[in-house]
């Protein structure tokens, strides 16, 4: 399977990427170690050309890495074409023990990625790099996301095996099959979303009432952003597995959070996830910049930022609740009863 | 007290560190450059005028040292910052004019702005202003390879002032020039001096350096300042 054309170019292009980030991060370790902005020596001047070249570097590869988690979603999907039982990406990513694994790492790095590319952009808008050590200090931290991902790549696609019988989605989403598949298929609506939008709303106080200027407590709620965003995702992955799929499939029976990403639900899924991915990601990141208090302009930069971010999630995030309702809309219209 | 609004602080600039063509064109030299002041920088062909200049000119990073310009430290910007500034601040005058030849006279002198987001209307109003202080107006629309020598120094000029920048650095004006049109540029720089610019010259023709206009001559030699 490891020559199949899919898995051949997702193993390249990760490899590729990774032997990119090795050597952003060598480059990023010789920055953090040797940065003395008030210097006006030889080596501080190679550094901030370093830097420059390093920035613009990681900027391209993580972009293309945060592109590589719906290329990998893609690819398990035709993938399922060629192993024996499996009818969508579920099929591809339950055949082995590093499908799930795998994608679930490579949620995080995504989220991981996004909010190291907005501080590189942060830093790259001051005239003194204030950001520096910091943000490459946070690329080292990030770089074994991105070895363990491709190793267990590399795991994943030697461990496909098209003559062994896989599980397909209805049987990992089965409130009756157990395992983390089972209890989310299994979730009840009536406590998954209550649950789903009492953090919708707390996310609204907190962004209306909390964060609203004056109130005094606007930097205790920009910090609730980045735990609120992370239960925000989680409970929206449940929503959908457990409520959405049944009015996008109009089937009980059928909870699976891939197959709508296909041409036969007319990708359905495509913006669903998008909404809430950028959602997620920019309300964590505004979050995060409210940790930034030094010097004064950055701080200024980062709260221009961190209202942009915020509008992006509060907008992504409505759209993200529009998309996912509105087949419950459509069958209730049409039909006027509940699945 | 007189402001300075150039400033080199032991600067050095060496290329192609480390290979075995590597040359130090300036070595630890320190200047200052005061409001309003009009500088000669003169000194043999290869004695390292033109790459302090375009270090003061922010065309270059030095490899060590600090240029303060306005009072920033330039040479600490990083590459679009430091952009902004010299296109803010520092009009350039190149040794052999660098116009471009197939661009007309108001599209050379105007390509400053564009960066800087000035609208069109705004950017040609500029420039008719300097087609009129230089008497270029009959020529607005011509290609620059259609100019004479003179016109083509008279473009140069208009194009390092469009920015408005109150610091005008030039390299070997007058090198390609004839007597006529030395005295011109001479008539021009001193009019730009009695209007508040700060000028730096490099040359090594004493037709600029014993002008009485000139406020102090600083020498250079094998990469240093040595008066």
């Amino acid at each position: 399977m490891i020559l199949h054309p899919w898995i051949l170019g997702l193993i390249i292009g990760h490899s590729a990427l990774l032997a990119v980030f090795s050597l952003g991060v060598i480059n990023a370790w010789q920055i953090f170690r040797g940065w003395d902005y008030n210097s006006t020596e030889e080596k501080q001047f190679l550094l901030e050309k370093k830097t420059y070249l390093v920035s613009t570097v990681m900027n391209f590869a993580l972009f293309i890495q945060i592109l590589m988690l719906f290329l990998f979603e893609m690819a398990a999907d035709e993938l399922a074409n060629v192993l024996p039982g499996a009818m969508c990406a579920v099929g591809t990513l339950s055949s082995g023990s590093y499908g799930f694994p795998l994608l679930n790492l490579k949620i995080v790095s995504f989220f991981a990625y996004f909010i190291w590319l907005m501080i590189n952009y942060l830093d790259n808008l001051m005239e003194t790099y204030p950001l520096v050590r910091r943000k490459y200090l946070g690329l080292m931290l990030i770089y074994p996301l991105a070895v363990v991902e491709t190793a267990l790549l590399f795991m994943f696609a030697s461990d496909l095996d098209p003559s062994v019988i896989t599980s397909c989605c209805g049987s990992v989403y089965n409130e009756g099959t157990g395992g983390l598949g089972g209890s989310l298929a299994g979730a009840s609506a009536s406590f998954i979303l209550p649950l789903f939008f009492s953090i919708v709303i707390l996310l609204l106080i907190n962004r209306f009432v909390l964060n609203r200027r004056n109130t005094g407590r606007k930097r205790l709620g920009n910090l609730l952003e980045f735990p609120l965003w992370i239960a925000f995702f989680i409970t929206a992955i449940a929503v959908i597995i457990s409520f959405i799929s049944i009015y996008v499939y109009e089937m009980l029976s059928h909870k699976c959070p891939f197959c709508f990403m296909g041409a036969e639900y007319c990708y359905y899924g495509v913006p669903l996830y998008f909404f809430l991915f950028i959602a997620t990601a920019a309300g964590m990141t505004g979050g995060l910049l409210e940790m930034i208090e030094q010097p004064q302009a950055l701080k200024e930069k980062a709260g221009f930022l961190q209202k942009r971010m915020n509008a992006v999630s509060l907008w992504s995030m409505s759209a993200f609740i529009v998309t996912g309702f509105l087949p419950f809309v459509i069958y209730y219209i049409k039909t006027g009863r509940l699945i | 007290m007189a402001n300075p609004v150039v400033q080199a602080v032991n600067v050095t600039k060496t290329y192609n560190r480390g290979k075995p063509n590597e040359v130090t064109a300036v070595k630890h030299a320190s200047l200052k450059i005061d409001e309003g002041s009009l500088v000669v920088l003169k000194g043999p062909s290869g004695s390292g005028k033109t790459t302090l200049l375009s270090l003061i000119g922010c065309q270059t990073k030095p490899t060590r040292g600090e240029v303060i310009i306005r009072g920033k430290k330039v040479s600490k910007l990083p590459e679009k910052f430091m952009n902004q500034h010299k296109r803010r601040h520092i009009g350039f005058i190149f040794q052999h004019f660098q116009l471009i030849a197939g661009m007309s006279v108001l599209d050379n002198i105007v390509l400053p702005l564009i960066p800087e987001g000035v609208s069109p209307k705004a950017r040609n109003k500029r420039a008719d202003r300097l087609l009129e202080q230089f008497n270029l107006a009959h020529r607005r629309q011509f290609k620059i390879s259609s100019l004479s020598g003179g016109e083509q120094q008279r473009v140069a000029i208009a194009r390092a002032l469009i920015n408005n920048a109150g610091i005008l650095l030039a390299d070997e004006p007058t090198a390609h020039l004839d007597s006529k049109l030395t005295s011109d540029l001479l008539d021009y720089i001193e009019q730009l001096k009695q209007s508040g610019h700060t000028i730096l010259i490099t040359s090594h023709d004493p037709v600029i350096y014993q002008n009485p206009a000139v406020d102090r001559v600083l020498e250079m030699k094998d990469g240093q300042i040595t008066s």
